[in-house]
């Protein structure tokens, strides 16, 4: 994919590239900027505001760096600003993260989740294992494109999503079985 | 036990089901091509505003490049003129007797010297006046 927006940049087809980058990128840069922020409005702001970027600046990709790193780095910028303009005081603590999954079931209504329990225990992860679990579920995704998505070494990816299936499995367990004691 | 801790394959079908869901609204691609539309004649206005100050600034220059010009050559035909005078009025006696020249057709070699003059001096005042022969150009 990376190759032919690469090939239509050198042959001046800039239209023909920014559409393929819309293209191919649109949801791994939304699923990143979701994974960081957790809110579907503000992730599709920053989505648009990253391709927007991409549109001004993509004729002046030099390809020094791999397009796709390029894009991520973009969108992880973009994400982390939108999430200090939401919350200029506040830290991205787990206590923080837990208060606001307790808050209220906000993200499984935004995106039509059938399973809600499942999307409160994810929501309830610590940030680096829920945004690790979220893009690799998302599109079944290889664990070194989530790595370079995150900008992350693989080893340290591993090591969240196997933290993050452990801990959802105990969560999902501890609920199933409550629910079961309470029936 | 077994039906109450999820089983891992069973954890692992519901996160690919629900997160394969996260993906952004019907309406992205309409929105993105608006916000750039906006910016592309954002940026077409912004680009015609530079170059209508190019162009006025290159109108400028032009125009004080003439006027210098403009007097640079009147001081230079002042300076000539003078020159020539004085050595008319100096020599020029001597030099017609010399030449056997007649006093009219020394008359009329002035005049016609100086016609040109006052039309050189007429198309330059009119040139600097207009700011320069290159406004129609640039307007």
């Amino acid at each position: 994919m990376d190759e032919a927006i690469i090939e239509a940049l050198a042959a001046g087809r800039s239209q023909a590239a920014f559409e393929a980058v819309v293209t191919g990128y649109r949801r791994r840069v939304f699923g990143l900027a979701y994974s960081i922020l957790r809110d579907r409005a503000a992730a599709e702001d920053v989505a648009q505001e990253v391709f927007v970027k991409l549109w001004k600046s993509l004729d002046g990709f030099d390809g020094r760096a791999q397009l796709s790193t390029w894009i991520y780095a973009i969108t992880r910028n973009a994400a982390i600003s939108a999430t200090r303009k939401r919350r200029p005081t506040s830290s991205l603590s787990e206590e923080h993260v837990l208060a606001e999954a307790e808050a209220g079931n906000a993200t499984e209504d935004e995106v039509g989740a059938d399973d809600a329990t499942l999307w409160r225990a994810v929501a309830e992860l610590p940030d680096a294992q829920r945004q690790v679990v979220t893009l690799y579920y998302q599109d079944e995704r290889p664990v070194d494109e989530v790595a370079a998505m995150l900008g992350l070494p693989v080893n340290t990816v591993k090591t969240h999503l196997h933290r993050a299936r452990a801990r959802l499995a105990v969560a999902l367990g501890a609920r199933a079985a409550g629910g079961e004691n309470a029936a | 036990m077994s039906n109450i801790i999820p089983v891992e394959a069973d954890l692992e079908r519901r996160l690919r089901r629900e997160l394969s869901k996260l993906d952004t609204s019907a309406a992205f691609g309409q929105e993105l091509n608006a916000r750039i539309a906006q910016l592309n004649s954002a940026q077409g206005a912004e680009a015609r505003r530079a170059l209508r100050a190019r162009v006025d600034r290159e109108r400028l220059s032009a125009e004080r490049m003439l006027r210098r010009r403009f007097w640079e050559s009147l001081a230079v035909m002042v300076g000539v003129g003078a020159s020539a005078a004085l050595a008319i009025w100096l020599v020029g006696p001597e030099t017609l007797r010399a030449l056997h020249v007649s006093t009219q057709v020394v008359n009329v070699v002035t005049g016609v010297c100086g016609a040109l003059l006052i039309g050189w001096l007429w198309i330059a005042a009119r040139d600097v006046g207009r700011g320069t022969g290159l406004r129609p150009a640039l307007g």
